[in-house]
């Protein structure tokens, strides 16, 4: 094996990392305000990834520019995300009694399950080809050679992750948010209505999942059903590194993707079955997370 | 005992529907659809075991079945073993891997357990996947035509074996239902800490729930190889225990027949929407949110809700065991007294972070003496009790139990060397009768094991009997034998803590723990809990009173130590607290605070 | 100014409160004294709709406000400062002082003026601006609490417990901040267990027993009264 082939594998898990990182941000933003997440976050990716395809192909094929088309799909997309994750929040958490039960779980996959159906009634059942706006452009630095895309993505991932930051830190409503996830009696009592949160919350963690997928789709060859791996992967990621720290989400997203790539080159079969082997003894020994918080409970 | 209306309901009616059927309904798709019913019926019934009974989550269920499925191809093909005998040993082989994700998951909770169950399915779906020399992969593997005695099993044959086995494991599982097993499944699902402080180990006992559940998917998994005689690794994917979790949510999760509606809602839905194939998902999908939010106990449970049907509400285990309801006197059934330290607490601290929630207390409890510990808010009353149940470990000291060093024991230990409390926030089990509390109390006692329960044999019931008069007898102490069949939810705040002392009675303690037994009651209620506090007292039971109601404290205590801001300010008899100038003062404030408050002013 | 008719209020099974009436007057500070258990918490949460009341009616300005959610109350000029701080620990002070100001958050200027007023009450505060409000000391992080439920300039505070674990200088601080309010037109209610400290610089109070009113009356006359002791520590 040599080094590139090792240089070569981890730049690409941080890539995917990456990817799984902002779209465990949505379970991350969700959780901590309402303590459900949305089980079928990953056919929003999807549907985040095949409709930024079709509305690239639209603009692309009537003569529209390439960055256009891709800047004209991102924003259709966080709109449309954005509605179903206020429509999810709306249909399959609200009208549950009780959120502690498994209900939301079901209710998440119940959704999820409506989405795909539509997904393959509009995408049909084939995966797609789905071209990056940097087209299969390779950046060639000597002993090693990067697409243009991935470059594109890790820096998107930076400016994601920097603009959720701003946005819980510094704007007033990510204060109340933040403020809802803290103590959400105290909050009431400052006037923040939580349930209102919830809403944002959801809409928020619907707008990653569709950017999420945006930024996949030239990853992966995008179809109506490669919601439930990219789901599994970012959830996964977030039990990694702590569903409460967002930090610790996007640690455990790139270590996720990194450890992935290194086992391919041992073999393709042991990358699979390594994530899920990770989560399991990491789990046993750290039952919160690598960076989760323990609590101690009162009685 | 079973009474012959068992014999027809469980046994009979069954057995003849399942033997008629192929009359009614003699084609081959019919027959493979109903063999596909009994196969996940047979999962359905172990899973509810898991999410109903004991409320623990599993997503991963497709990695038993298709443990199950492919080591009793293994075993039948390469081996060359009987197809029911490796079935057999397919289900203990899933069993074992269930200990094993028990013991992954002990410690993990909500969305983490969650992952963990995902995590270990899709580990077993990926090996499944990629170990083709062993699974076939996709492509799958042959099995052979199921053969008993040497005769070959066809396909209607094959229905009423498996048919057989779903009614088998139904008398099974109904059995546990009704006895200290499903007891003690239902206990700890409701309550960990409760169960922990009356003996029982949570742990082993989830690693139980864990084990059986996963026996019957391996089952399951081992039937479904020989249906096809092939099976391939794309059967078993997370979606096949999403399906699972549906079937026994939509069912009614916990009741005795919902899994007979759940799966048939999972088996029987496709079927009627064969013609809209491209629509099937959506359909589920509708009906599964749309079932979720009206139905939120699931069919069954919806329709125990109605009166009519309320007699057959499936969630409530029968304990009408024959209880004498004479006019005996009911006495309470308590260790022989011990004179002397009982309990003492050396140096003890618990700290948390910088936080000294008590800091180097001791305290010594004679035996048959009510000792009480008072302190205003936050002066580290709970931790104290946290501490000497096991909940929580001194972080420094020692706790010495008639001169045993208990201090590293967990709350079940501690429980077995005849300590327990009551909480402070009721921990009551919810979903059982008040008599169904308190006879989990007895757990210590129990002797039966699970072999015979699974039977219910006579031996079992006679046991059942032995402590449903005990249990009735310590409510009728209490004054609660009215309520005995009520759901210990439903009763007010005051008699829910009495349930919780009867329940603590039960452990036959040597020394009883009340955590604020007084706290949200009336003033009725008040007087009712000191009466039996007091009885107690009389009888020489050893009691740790916390309380904040003085009149009861000053009344019934013999000796009463004060905490205030984690240390111990002074203890004594009830007059000497009374008068002594530092409670006061840690009760109503200072003389410091007061003059620099108000000046000069002070105390009037 | 505020009044509390009958109120019953139940957790569950449990009756926490029974048929407690209550009167505040605009200006007055009043006392909510009693031991531990007695339900003060719970009249506080009912009255701030933390809570839901089996019974009774709650008038604030003459305006029934039983019913209404907890983050609506702060809308009519009534601000909670609940038990044990419960300050936002993983945010700025800063950012809790904006959070307080949640309900007024489109008048910047308005803002950054009682930002600085409460600088001005609590220097404390201002050394510690960008520090986590976790990391401050209970004395501190009382004063953010109070200071935070005066940001949206309510006319009604009421304040539950702001002794509790402090030490004797920081309760001092605290009752005196609430003589300024009094002074400076404002209305406050407190919920204490140090009796006679509130007593000492409340107009009228109450005394609250195992959810009923046990005695009500002027803070002076009160302090007199040898029965309160009992009630506390109770009688053999």
């Amino acid at each position: 094996m040599e080094l590139t082939d090792i240089l070569k594998a981890i730049i690409n898990g941080l890539v995917y990392g990456s990817v799984y990182a902002i779209i465990a941000q949505g379970y991350y933003i969700t959780f901590i305000t309402t303590k459900t997440l949305n089980f079928g976050q990953g056919d929003f990716v999807m549907l985040g990834s095949l409709i930024g395809l079709s509305t690239f192909m639209t603009i692309t094929a009537t003569g529209g520019g390439v960055w256009i088309a891709f800047i004209a799909s991102l924003l259709l997309v966080i709109v449309i995300l954005g509605i179903c994750g206020w429509g999810l929040e709306q249909v399959a958490i609200r009208p549950l009694k009780s959120w502690h039960s498994i209900g939301w779980i079901l209710s998440t996959v119940a959704v999820s399950m409506i989405v795909r159906n539509v997904a393959m009634l509009i995408w049909g059942r084939d995966v797609l080809m789905a071209p990056s706006p940097f087209g299969r452009a390779i950046l060639d630095l000597g002993i090693l050679k990067i697409r243009y895309h991935d470059i594109f993505v890790l820096v998107s991932a930076a400016v994601i992750m920097l603009l959720l930051y701003v946005f819980l830190k510094k704007s007033l409503f990510g204060k109340a948010l933040e403020a809802v996830a803290f103590n959400r009696e105290a909050a009431s009592l400052m006037g923040i209505n939580p349930r209102l949160m919830a809403s944002i919350a959801f809409i928020i963690a619907g707008i990653l999942a569709g950017v999420g997928g945006v930024l996949v789709g030239p990853m992966v060859h995008p179809g109506a059903f490669i919601g439930l791996f990219l789901g599994l992967k970012a959830f996964a990621v977030a039990i990694i590194g702590g569903i409460e720290n967002p930090r610790g989400i996007f640690i455990g997203g790139l270590l996720l993707g990194v450890l992935e790539n290194l086992f391919t080159l041992y073999s393709t079969s042991m990358k699979e079955a390594a994530a899920f082997f990770l989560i399991l003894v990491i789990l046993a020994v750290l039952p919160q997370g690598l960076f989760g918080k323990r609590v101690k409970e009162k009685f | 005992m079973i009474k012959a209306k068992w014999w027809i309901y469980q046994i009979g009616i069954p057995l003849v529907l399942l033997y008629a059927f192929p009359w009614f309904f003699n084609n081959a798709h019919t027959i493979h659809v109903a063999q596909t019913f009994l196969i996940t019926y047979i999962v359905i019934v172990g899973l509810n075991l898991l999410v109903g009974l004991s409320n623990q989550l599993s997503l991963g269920h497709v990695g038993f079945y298709a443990i199950g499925a492919y080591s009793s191809a293994i075993l039948t093909m390469t081996v060359g073993l009987n197809f029911f005998v490796s079935i057999l040993i397919s289900g203990l082989i899933a069993a074992v891997f269930g200990a094993i994700v028990a013991l992954l998951s002990l410690r993990a909770k909500g969305p983490y357990l969650a992952m963990v169950t995902i995590a270990f399915g899709e580990l077993i779906s990926i090996i499944a996947n990629r170990w083709v020399n062993v699974t076939g992969g996709p492509a799958g593997i042959k099995t052979s035509v199921p053969s008993l005695f040497g005769f070959e099993l066809g396909q209607i044959q094959y229905m009423w074996f498996i048919g057989l086995l779903a009614i088998i494991f139904t008398a099974g599982a109904t059995n546990i239902f009704r006895g200290r097993f499903g007891r003690t499944f239902t206990a700890f699902g409701n309550s960990e800490v409760a169960s922990e402080v009356l003996g029982i180990n949570v742990r082993n006992w989830k690693i139980l729930a864990f084990s059986v559940s996963a026996f019957l998917a391996g089952v399951g998994g081992g039937l479904f190889a020989f249906q096809n005689q092939f099976i391939s690794s794309t059967t078993f994917e997370l979606n096949l225990s999403i399906m699972f979790l549906i079937a026994v949510i939509i069912g009614g999760s916990g009741t005795k027949i919902g899994p007979i509606i759940g799966t048939a809602v999972i088996i029987g839905l496709p079927q009627f929407l064969h013609n809209f194939v491209d629509y099937h998902l959506m359909i589920f999908g509708g009906i599964l949110l749309i079932a979720l939010i009206l139905l939120p106990d699931g069919i069954v449970g919806a329709f125990t809700k109605l009166s009519y049907f309320k007699k057959f509400s499936s969630k409530k285990v029968n304990t009408d065991l024959g209880i004498l309801h004479d006019d005996r006197k009911a006495t309470i059934d308590l260790p022989d007294g011990i004179n002397g330290k009982l309990l003492e607490l050396k140096n003890i601290s618990m700290h948390f972070g910088g936080l000294k929630a008590i800091d180097d207390v001791e305290i010594e409890v004679l035996g048959g003496t009510v000792h009480g510990i008072i302190g205003p808010n936050g002066s580290g009353k709970s931790t104290t009790v946290n501490v000497l149940s096991g909940v929580y470990m001194p972080t420094g000291g020692n706790l010495l139990w008639k001169g045993k060093d208990i201090t590293k024991y967990a709350p079940h230990g501690i429980a077995q060397e005849g300590i327990t409390r009551t909480f402070q926030n009721l921990q009551l089990f919810e979903d059982m009768s008040v008599l169904q509390n308190v006879m989990v109390g007895f757990h210590r006692h129990f002797k039966t094991g699970f072999l015979k329960n699974l039977l219910y044999l006579g031996q079992v019931s006679k046991e059942e009997r032995y402590y449903a008069q005990k249990a009735y007898d310590l409510l009728r102490i209490v004054g609660l034998e009215e309520r005995a069949h009520e759901k210990a939810s439903d009763l007010p705040y005051g008699e829910q803590r009495l349930v919780e002392i009867a329940r603590g009675l039960a452990l036959k303690p040597d020394l009883l723990i009340l955590d604020e037994p007084a706290a949200g009651a009336s003033p009725k209620e008040i007087e009712k809990i000191m009466d039996v506090i007091q009885r107690l007292k009389n009888a020489g039971l050893s009691i740790i009173l916390v309380e904040h109601h003085m009149d009861i404290v000053m009344n019934v205590c013999d000796y009463i130590t004060v905490l205030d801001f984690g240390k111990k300010i002074c203890e004594g008899t009830p007059e000497t607290i009374q008068n002594d100038p530092r409670v006061i003062e840690a009760y109503l404030g200072g003389e410091e605070v007061n003059q620099l408050v108000a000046g000069t002013r002070s105390i009037g | 100014m505020l009044q509390v008719q009958d109120l019953s209020v139940s957790y569950g099974q449990a009756s926490a409160l029974h048929r407690v009436s209550l009167e505040v007057n605009e200006g007055e500070i009043v006392a909510v004294i009693g031991p531990n258990g007695a339900g003060k918490t719970t009249l506080l949460k009912a009255i701030t709709g933390l809570l839901k009341a089996k019974e009774g009616t709650i008038l604030y300005k003459g305006n029934e406000i039983l019913g209404t959610p907890a983050h609506k109350i702060l809308g009519y000029g009534l601000s909670h400062v609940p038990q044990g701080r419960q300050v936002f620990g993983d945010q700025s002070v800063e950012d809790n002082l904006i959070l307080g100001a949640f309900t007024i958050k489109k008048e910047k200027q308005k803002i950054q003026e009682l930002i600085e007023r409460e600088y001005e009450r609590f220097p404390r505060l201002k050394e510690r601006r960008s520090q986590h409000a976790g990391t401050l000391s209970g004395g501190e992080q009382q004063m953010l609490a109070v200071s935070r439920a005066l940001m949206s300039d309510p006319d009604l505070v009421i304040l539950d417990e702001p002794s509790m674990g402090l030490s004797p200088i920081f309760v001092k601080q605290i009752f005196d901040t609430l003589i300024e309010l009094k002074k400076s037109g404002k209305t406050v209610m407190v919920v204490e267990q140090l009796a006679m400290a509130a007593l000492a610089i409340s107009d009228r109070a109450y005394v609250l027993q195992v959810g009923e009113v046990k005695l009500h009356g002027e803070s002076r006359e009160l302090l007199r009264d040898n029965s309160l002791v009992k009630t506390y520590l109770g009688s053999k």
